[in-house]
């Protein structure tokens, strides 16, 4: 789901060693290299942004708050890191990593060529998210020219989607978050909030239960699509379709819940339609299945946009990149998804739900759903 | 100006250079969003503006969901939802872009593979107008000027809450969200918010874990966003009893940007308004921390869709017009105390100034 990227991330995202611990990340790093192994990289660059940073945070916990950040990692395991902010701006930038002595960027070009001199001859690989700025990539070429820059994420993408132990419990814990901001979501419509007032009732409740992040959409109008609530806003709208996202530790939970004074038959037959995904769930089931057993209980109700896609993997990003262009084929154990039902009924008679679950080898786990 | 008006002026640049066809995107990471500036839409997907002068102007938004929003926001724009951007680009123009005569804004700063689609579409001699689309698009709206009082509004309403929810053993981050949470309540609908603290401050930063603790000087720097016009105050906060020392320095450190403040008006250089600050602190002993490392600009520009009129810095040459709106912030390190914040957002106005901002900066304290 596409959520609105605010100015600067205000939240708390420092590295708790508690949370996830420094040999989670030397392991991880270890894998790394072990993916990479036959390729002949001479060290490896990975890019993040404020925006998408699953790569980075993934070796580092780092998580830019104002712009992007850069590791640059030695075949030997070593790590350097540089992030947007000035000198005097790295103190706080330090507490958000394991890895000590973050340096400013001035010209990532030049860093790169000067880290490169110590290494062995040979092409650099870069792991960088699909919101890398397009001129990003010639500065470091023209700045790096006798060493080829080689795209690795197809090869290193992979390594995000099974989830370790240490990162499951993460996210479910984000996942409990998630359901302290629901829970408030639902109370201040109940109390006749406007859309505005219940969104920031829900990322208060996210922040007092300790989310790094929190972004919220709902409904413009009644039983509109879920989408940033820019404006200001009176009255209540009902029903009110809302989508919230948390992040803690790094991992995203992410869940859409429709509200209603009164549930419409299109809410009901969604409802329907995400229990009948929910009882077909489990590690090997495929996304045609899962459709299939949607749309039966939808009846001839057009699905809605948002649910287009019904199965997507969530982690560090909120939609995870998968091998097939297509998205998600088949649930794997050990990886967790957001499934997602949703129909358009008549003007604003529309529905949309979703359910967080992590596949088992009979049933699905489920760490979040709006049914609940 | 009104926003229709900031569209005829990119039309025009298109005259005066010669182009039929112009594509501009935003730049989500570094706050410039010439989509939002052109349309009043702020995207959550890629989106991209395409004007033309023999086609009415067309705003396309990712993904297919956010057309509803796209549409209440960009008045006067069509509006195409569409999952695959560079897709939609080539479904406007199914003979191709005119050779020569296209230009691209902010093109680059798009993610990789969809700008590379894009700009491969364009060609390569696609010209490149950032620079003279910023400059021509520059004059703020009325509604711009009025959405950025009541941004400075609720920054002020902010620090006042600040003041009193700020206490010792709070971490600075937990501070953070709370009174950006307070001020969404008031109308905020973003907020560039920086705010940190120790005893000796170097810059401020996005806030950390770090407990705030008694002697801690809090630095902050607030920027809500009205309706998507941003305004800044800078504060400065002691948690306890501020030393005469501190007083004393911090009220150098008005007394300097009052003088830049005061030397506003229509027809001046930017640079004039940083040397003003420059001056008094010169006089007081504090020339070399006047310059880079320990000072880059004593302010900038402020607005969701262009940096304009730039940096108030001795360097910047740009002549102040009535209704430019930037802050003022002299932002000074000194040795004695370390960092020290004070900024009051401003507009010019036909004779001088107007500061948006009711009350100046002061030493603000908490009770401990």
């Amino acid at each position: 789901m596409r959520v609105t990227q605010p100015a600067v991330l205000v939240g708390p995202y420092d590295w708790d060693e508690t949370l996830i611990p420094k040999s989670e990340f030397e392991a991880r790093i270890k894998d790394v290299w072990s993916q990479l192994r036959g390729q002949g990289l001479a060290g490896l660059l990975v890019y993040g942004s404020k925006v998408d940073n699953a790569a980075l945070a993934y070796l580092t916990n780092f998580t830019p708050k104002i712009a992007d950040a850069w590791a640059l990692l030695s075949p030997d395991g070593a790590v350097r890191l540089h992030s947007s902010g000035s000198p005097h701006m790295m103190v706080n930038a330090q507490r958000l990593t394991w890895v000590d002595g973050v340096k400013p960027i001035r010209d990532i070009g030049k860093h790169i060529a000067d880290w490169a001199e110590a290494l062995a001859p040979g092409p650099l690989g870069l792991w960088a998210t699909p919101t890398m700025g397009g001129d990003i990539p010639p500065r470091i070429a023209a700045a790096n020219p006798t060493r080829p820059i080689k795209d690795v994420n197809a090869t290193l993408d992979p390594l995000l989607l099974p989830k370790s132990p240490v990162a499951r419990r993460v996210m479910r814990d984000a996942s409990g978050i998630l359901a302290s901001a629901t829970a408030a979501l639902r109370e201040a419509f109940k109390s006749g909030a406007t859309a505005r007032a219940a969104i920031v009732a829900a990322e208060k409740a996210a922040a007092d239960a300790g989310a790094s992040d929190v972004r919220v959409l709902a409904s413009l109008s009644a039983g509109g699509t879920p989408t940033a609530i820019d404006y200001p806003q009176s009255g209540k709208l009902d029903p009110l379709l809302a989508y919230i996202a948390v992040r803690y530790g790094g991992y995203w939970a992410e869940g859409a819940l429709t509200l209603a004074s009164s549930p419409s038959d299109t809410l009901k037959k969604t409802e329907a339609a995400l229990h009948a995904m929910l009882a077909k769930a489990r590690a090997g089931a495929t996304v045609a299945e899962l459709k299939a057993a949607a749309q039966e209980k939808l009846g001839g109700f057009a699905p809605h946009p948002v649910a287009k896609k019904p199965l997507s993997g969530i982690g560090l990003s909120l939609e995870e990149s998968e091998a097939e262009p297509g998205g998600v084929t088949r649930l794997e154990e050990g990886r967790i998804y957001t499934l997602r039902a949703g129909a358009r009924g008549s003007a604003s008679d529309n529905a949309l739900l979703s359910a967080m679950i992590e596949p088992k080898a009979d049933r699905a786990e489920v760490l979040w759903s709006a049914l609940a | 100006m009104d926003i229709a008006g900031r569209r005829d002026a990119a039309l025009q640049l298109m005259e005066r250079e010669g182009i039929e066809v112009m594509l501009v995107a935003p730049n989500e990471l570094n706050r410039i969003d010439t989509v939002f500036h052109l349309t009043g839409y702020r995207p959550v997907g890629e989106s991209l503006c395409v004007l033309s002068r023999s086609a009415p102007p067309t705003l396309i938004v990712t993904p297919e969901w956010e057309g509803e929003r796209a549409s209440a926001r960009a008045a006067g724009w069509n509006v195409r939802a569409a999952e695959d951007l560079p897709q939609a680009v080539v479904s406007l123009f199914p003979s191709g872009l005119p050779s020569g005569k296209t230009a691209l804004v902010g093109v680059g700063k798009l993610p990789a593979a969809i700008g590379k689609k894009i700009g491969d579409f364009a060609g390569a001699d696609a010209k490149k107008l950032d620079k003279q689309l910023e400059a021509a698009l520059m004059p703020k709206t009325s509604d711009e000027i009025e959405n950025a009082r009541r941004a400075a509004a609720i920054a002020e309403k902010g620090f006042e809450h600040m003041l009193k929810i700020a206490k010792i053993g709070m971490a600075e981050c937990d501070l953070a969200v709370q009174l950006k949470l307070y001020m969404e309540e008031l109308g905020a609908d973003d907020n560039f918010w920086l705010m940190t603290a120790s005893p000796h401050n170097r810059a401020v930063q996005p806030s950390s874990g770090r407990k705030l603790e008694l002697g801690d000087i809090i630095l902050a720097e607030m920027t809500p966003t009205y309706r998507g016009q941003l305004a800044q105050i800078c504060r400065t906060v002691v948690m306890g009893p501020a030393s005469p020392l501190l007083e004393e320095k911090y009220a150098l450190v008005v007394r300097a940007m009052q003088a830049g403040i005061n030397k506003i008006k229509p027809g001046i250089p930017m640079g004039d308004v940083a040397k003003a600050i420059d001056d008094v602190l010169s006089a007081q002993g504090y020339a070399e921390f006047c310059r880079p490392p320990h000072i880059r600009r004593r302010g900038h520009g402020l607005g969701h869709g262009s940096n304009a009129p730039g940096d108030v810095a001795p360097e910047n040459d740009t002549i102040l017009q009535e209704d430019m709106v930037f802050v003022v912030h002299p932002n000074q390190y000194l040795p004695e105390t370390g960092y020290l914040l004070c900024g009051e957002p401003v507009r010019v106005t036909a004779t001088g100034v107007e500061q948006l901002s009711k009350r100046t900066a002061w030493l603000a304290s908490v009770p401990v």
